[in-house]
């Protein structure tokens, strides 16, 4: 176990460099001088020009280009934004902690709903409530998030005035439950599709019956005998979800007028703030593989069978 | 005094109201007497075992006694209480019927522990010995081993220990020995017979073949789409078959412990 956990780390390190590489080639392959973006809309003299290739140094060759800002990374620098010269990484610390706080909360409220649904669905199987909750998983999932969010302003938050609309206010708990259960809703119906049809097909297998026939009780029957085994897809599923959380909340982040990074990246990509989008994608990309090396820790401690990585430690040839 | 009765047994499938699965099935199993169930595939024999176990999800009719208890009436709660303590289920494929994601000696403790009610060092050490009993050795290290890394004749031997470790008055053990290929089923026969005369408990074996009935039990019932075709003592039905099918069994039988 701790040898899987420590080999799986290490790939973290060609993982990342790989996601550098990439951002690095995007930023120069993309049609568009980058200079001539900088410069503004009107023809800049040329004297201005060679003050900008310069001052970014696109004249050097790529691979000097690519140690350079690999070097400027490591003292944490992504940049700096077109738009208002401010340094990235402030720009991105501002925002990625709402956006962080956002999809915790959402995770938290995919988890809670997500599982129980999908596990009474799957325990009372062909009930009233299976078919209800499974439809409306469906809906809930072919409806675009933004329509859903409106729908939860016009009746929490303009008809009821339970809750406020819009923004993070004084960041109270009340402005984040209509962003967050907007994110979460979406998300919780695929996962209680997941833990349905996971939970379903654990239930009938023989080891379950075979629990039940040694006398154990229902609830200890499901809630360790079955769910450990339903959980890896489900904790993958989550996991994954938790990524598109933070990074692409951009919809949810939009109509709620939330101060996070998936709104910074959206206004971004409008004023073509090149070095602001691939510092975002870079800290998203980079949250997402360690969200993914924790979810391949948390299944290779549920499932034994995922520790083993190809090599089987047999004990046939001792007994 | 009979330990396990079945009157006029019917099963019908869940939910369905069709024709019933077996139909009219009356035997009794005496204290440590073997008795063997043998039909082919489909015959009902796995159902039967179910609906002993309580674990039947359809309609049952009939009346079934163990101990002198009316068990077709019985709760869910007082039927958890017989089941692990007085009845236990040997399943059919070993490498299913194991928890893949928690340890063998895990699954062994929670039975000693819940069922039992044995302390967690009590349960170690008992655990241990019951791994050593079914030839499980070294038993600490099988204790912490997965289902992943045992061989299926290792499987059916932890199973067997899961199943005895609360000494249960009557085994069902569904086809125990079929999912194994020859030498290591006679083994495994071996470590049964074994068990069966130190420990003492009554048997009902659920095969389809009639050599390995003959090996193991004193008593045979013949099972053909849900009824009982032949019935009697081992050596009888044997050496003088009355039915057509029994005779058509016996030919198609191979050697003991092997399957089809």
């Amino acid at each position: 176990m701790l040898a899987f956990g420590v080999r799986r780390i290490l790939w973290v390190a060609p993982i990342l460099i790989g996601v550098t590489l990439i951002l690095f080639l995007l930023l120069h392959v993309l049609p568009g001088d980058q200079a001539r973006i900088l410069a503004g809309y009107r023809q800049p003299s040329d004297q201005a020009m060679i003050n900008i290739k310069e001052k970014l140094n696109t004249e050097a060759p790529l691979y000097t280009q690519y140690k350079d800002y690999l070097i400027s990374l490591g003292r944490g620098d992504l940049g700096t934004s077109f738009r208002n010269q401010r340094p990235v990484s402030s720009i991105i610390a501002e925002s990625l902690p709402s956006s962080l706080a956002l999809a915790s909360f959402a995770l938290f409220l995919e988890l809670l709903i997500g599982i129980s649904a999908g596990a009474w669905a799957a325990i009372r199987r062909d009930s009233f409530f299976d078919r209800m909750s499974m439809v409306s998983a469906a809906v809930l999932i072919a409806m675009p998030v933004f329509l859903l969010g409106l729908l939860l302003q016009l009746v929490f938050g303009v008809r009821l005035r339970w809750l406020p609309v819009s923004g993070l206010g004084d960041g109270g708990l009340n402005f984040y439950i209509l962003p967050s259960l907007v994110l979460a809703l979406v998300a919780a119906a695929y996962l209680a599709r997941v833990t349905r049809s996971s939970l379903i097909d654990v239930l009938s297998s023989d080891y379950v019956q075979a629990a039940r026939a040694n006398g154990l009780s229902s609830s200890r029957v499901l809630f360790v005998h079955a769910l450990k085994n339903a959980l890896p897809p489900i904790v993958t599923v989550a996991g994954l979800h938790f990524g598109f959380l933070i990074g692409s909340a951009v919809a949810t982040e939009v109509v709620f007028n939330w101060p996070g990074l998936g709104h910074r990246l959206f206004l971004a990509v409008l004023e073509r703030d090149r070095p602001l989008i691939i510092g975002a994608a870079l800290v998203l990309s980079t949250i997402f593989i360690f969200v993914n090396l924790l979810v391949d820790i948390l299944n290779a401690w549920l499932n034994p069978l995922a520790r083993v990585d190809g090599k089987q430690e047999g004990l046939e040839a001792k007994a | 005094m009979s330990l396990l009765r079945l009157e006029s047994v019917t099963l019908y499938a869940p939910g369905a109201s069709g024709d019933p699965i077996v139909s009219d099935i009356s035997f009794e199993i005496e204290t440590d007497e073997t008795l063997a169930l043998v039909g082919q595939s489909g015959a009902g024999k796995t159902s039967l075992a179910l609906a002993i176990m309580g674990l039947w999800s359809g309609k049952i009719d009939g009346n079934i006694f163990f101990m002198d208890q009316e068990m077709t009436s019985l709760n869910e709660t007082a039927y958890q209480e017989l089941r692990g303590r007085s009845l236990a289920l040997l399943m059919q494929d070993p490498l299913a019927a194991i928890n893949p994601t928690l340890t063998i000696g895990w699954q062994l403790r929670e039975v000693l522990r819940l069922r039992r009610g044995l302390s967690r060092q009590a349960a170690r050490k008992e655990s241990l010995g019951w791994l050593k009993k079914v030839g499980l050795t070294p038993a600490s290290d099988l204790a912490r081993a997965y289902l992943h890394q045992l061989s299926g004749g290792m499987a059916q031997r932890a199973a067997l220990a899961i199943a005895m470790a609360c000494q249960p008055r009557l085994l069902i053990a569904d086809e125990p020995f079929s999912a194994l290929d020859p030498l290591t089923a006679a083994s495994q026969i071996d470590i049964f017979k074994q068990h069966r005369s130190e420990i003492g408990f009554s048997t009902l074996l659920i095969t389809h073949n009639l050599h390995l009935a003959k090996e193991l039990a004193s008593k045979v019932i013949i099972l053909k789409s849900g009824k009982i075709v032949e019935a009697g003592r081992v050596s009888s039905v044997f050496t003088a078959p009355s039915e057509d099918y029994t005779t058509q069994l016996l030919a198609a039988g191979l050697k003991p412990g092997s399957s089809k």
